[in-house]
């Protein structure tokens, strides 16, 4: 790991919390997309 | 050729869906670039060492925390004056991603207060402003979960985020307003030169551009799933009827 010193602890806690909720995110809404895009796909087909 | 035929949901996310993917991978792209680009090929600040490098994420971060804010007021009048839901849909699906900026925002801020300021937090103007308006997101939030009449919900929602572009617009110019907190105005502005070295201006200006982006395909992404669920109800209730 780089080191930054006597701010390396916080310089890597800050891209760890971001990269990591911005991951989070990013897969929850294509998750959620994904679930949204399969119950239309089902309903519709149901309705003919 | 009218911007509001993209009230239309249809209409809507035909044109939105071919580009989502598209927007997605320029973001990240250009995330990944100012990233990178600030946290390893900048040189360390005279005034605050290395821990300058977490000001790539926290800037971009609380730009858009603010920005969500007002695209959801926008959003939100177009849905009380004009009654189009595809704006409050939009409003909807912006509210996480804005709440995840801003939680980032206060996290990154409070670690680079530390090293900087001696402490993780203090009661100050933009700091506390902040942390109301990450509030506000989770009750905007809460609301729309709590109210099952889409339309009531749309109604309510809307009215509280007219009244939290209050405390947006106080995160912006907190500290212009009250100059006795320990944040410095805006490294970035658009009526003056910027304050900052061209060596940390370009990854800055690259990152940001990189979360604006992201921010829009996620709005995108998630309006549209909002849309797929909003008709995918509608069938299932007519089937009920009919039944």
């Amino acid at each position: 790991m780089i080191d930054f010193g006597k701010h390396t602890f916080h310089v890597w806690a800050c891209y760890g919390v971001t990269v990591t909720l911005v991951a989070a995110l990013v897969i929850q809404s294509l998750t959620q997309s994904r679930k949204a895009k399969l119950r239309l796909a089902r309903v519709e087909a149901k309705n003919g | 050729m009218s911007i509001w035929e993209y009230a239309n949901p249809k209409k809507f996310m035909a044109t939105t869906t071919p580009i989502i993917p598209w927007v997605l991978g320029i973001a990240l792209a250009a995330m990944f670039v100012g990233l990178v680009w600030g946290l390893l090929f900048t040189p360390d600040a005279e005034n605050f060492g290395a821990s300058v490098k977490i000001l790539f994420v926290h800037v971009p971060t609380a730009l858009m925390a603010i920005n969500a804010w007002f695209m959801m007021f926008v959003a939100s009048l177009i849905w009380l004056i004009r009654r189009h839901h595809v704006s409050a849909l939009a409003a909807k699906a912006a509210a996480p991603i804005g709440a995840t900026m801003t939680l980032i925002a206060l996290i990154t801020g409070a670690i680079w207060g530390q090293p900087t300021w001696g402490t993780w937090w203090q009661w100050e103007p933009r700091l506390t402003s902040f942390l109301i308006l990450f509030l506000f997101y989770l009750g905007y939030m809460a609301l729309w979960s709590a109210i099952e009449d889409n339309d009531t919900a749309a109604d309510l929602t809307s009215v509280l985020c007219l009244v939290g572009s209050i405390f947006a617009l106080l995160s912006r110019y907190a500290v212009r307003f009250w100059s006795n907190g320990l944040h410095q105005d805006s490294t970035f502005s658009a009526d003056k030169e910027t304050h900052i070295d061209p060596s940390f201006w370009y990854p800055s200006v690259i990152a940001m551009l990189g979360f604006g982006l992201l921010f829009l395909a996620l709005v995108l992404i998630r309006t549209n799933t909002e849309i797929r669920l909003r008709r995918a109800d509608a069938l299932e209730a007519r089937q009920r009827r009919s039944a």
